[in-house]
């Protein structure tokens, strides 16, 4: 599917805001976590990774192959010690939460 | 099972409920009751991402994903287990790492595309890459400050000014040009 130059303008407009409205009202308590989910997801670039990587390329093939399993590496260290580090985190934020009430 | 993903629909639509499930984890994360929810959310549309685009009919090579994927999970457990204390630099870190895939995809980018790049391609690709590379040093001044490996004053030099400016304007002028 490819992405005419305004649809890509429209998504970019509307997912700016989504991020400015969900993030908007977080309680205090949530900023490090919530910082750290972010960059998690933030790893999402290791799609476009996969795919430079992966993808057969008629001519400069060593050179993006090799980019691309650099930024797989940095993106999936994200992915794994970000959703690793989290699941301890939320359970300290909720644990905190249970001794409170 | 790769049959069954080789429509583009297919995958296209597994992006959809990705980039859903990433909003939804965002939303989820911001009140303690659903935070947990909130991660579980973030993990499956990140799982759900990856193997779509793993079973992608235009990837044909494995060897070098497969490389990515094994050092990338044996940098990143660690970095899971980290002391309360260090954190913040956890956290300037794993946002260096991020920049850095961001900058390669876009150099790779527009390496393999080169010379002829769009020009809003090519708009977007500098941007990539000069915010990318920007957040990619500054994240590890940040990181190597908080583990105070770097000395905690300001690091100047004479004509600092000068040459960020230079430094700033190299680059834009550059894109500008092309």
């Amino acid at each position: 599917m490819k992405l005419d130059l305004l649809t890509s303008l429209y998504v970019f407009m509307l997912a700016a805001f989504i991020g400015f409205e969900v993030i908007r009202r977080v309680s205090p308590l949530l900023h490090t976590p919530l910082m750290s989910l972010t960059n998690a997801l933030d790893a999402i670039a290791v799609v476009g990774a996969i795919i430079l990587a992966g993808e057969f390329h008629q001519h400069h093939a060593t050179l993006a192959k090799v980019l691309g399993t650099i930024a797989i590496i940095a993106a999936t260290s994200n992915i794994v010690g970000g959703f690793l580090h989290h699941r301890s985190h939320a359970q300290n934020v909720q644990g905190q939460r249970v001794e409170k009430a | 099972m790769r049959a069954i993903l080789n429509s583009q629909a297919l995958l296209e639509t597994i992006y959809l409920i990705a980039a859903m499930l990433f909003i939804l984890s965002l939303k989820w994360l911001s009140s303690p009751a659903s935070a947990r929810r909130g991660v579980r959310a973030g993990e499956i549309g990140m799982l759900l991402a990856v193997v779509g685009t793993l079973l992608h009919h235009g990837i044909v090579d494995y060897t070098w994903i497969a490389i990515g994927l094994v050092f990338g999970t044996v940098i990143g457990v660690p970095l899971g287990f980290v002391q309360m204390t260090a954190v913040p630099q956890r956290t300037a870190l794993s946002h260096a790492f991020g920049a850095l895939c961001v900058t390669l995809v876009g150099a790779a980018e527009f390496y393999l595309r080169a010379p002829a790049v769009p020009k809003f391609m090519m708009a977007v690709l500098s941007l990539e890459i000069i915010l990318g590379s920007l957040t990619l040093t500054g994240s590890l001044m940040a990181a190597g400050k908080l583990q105070e490996i770097l000395p905690q004053r300001p690091i100047t030099y004479k004509g600092q000014n000068l040459v960020n400016l230079s430094l700033l304007e190299l680059p834009s002028s550059l894109q500008c040009c092309w």
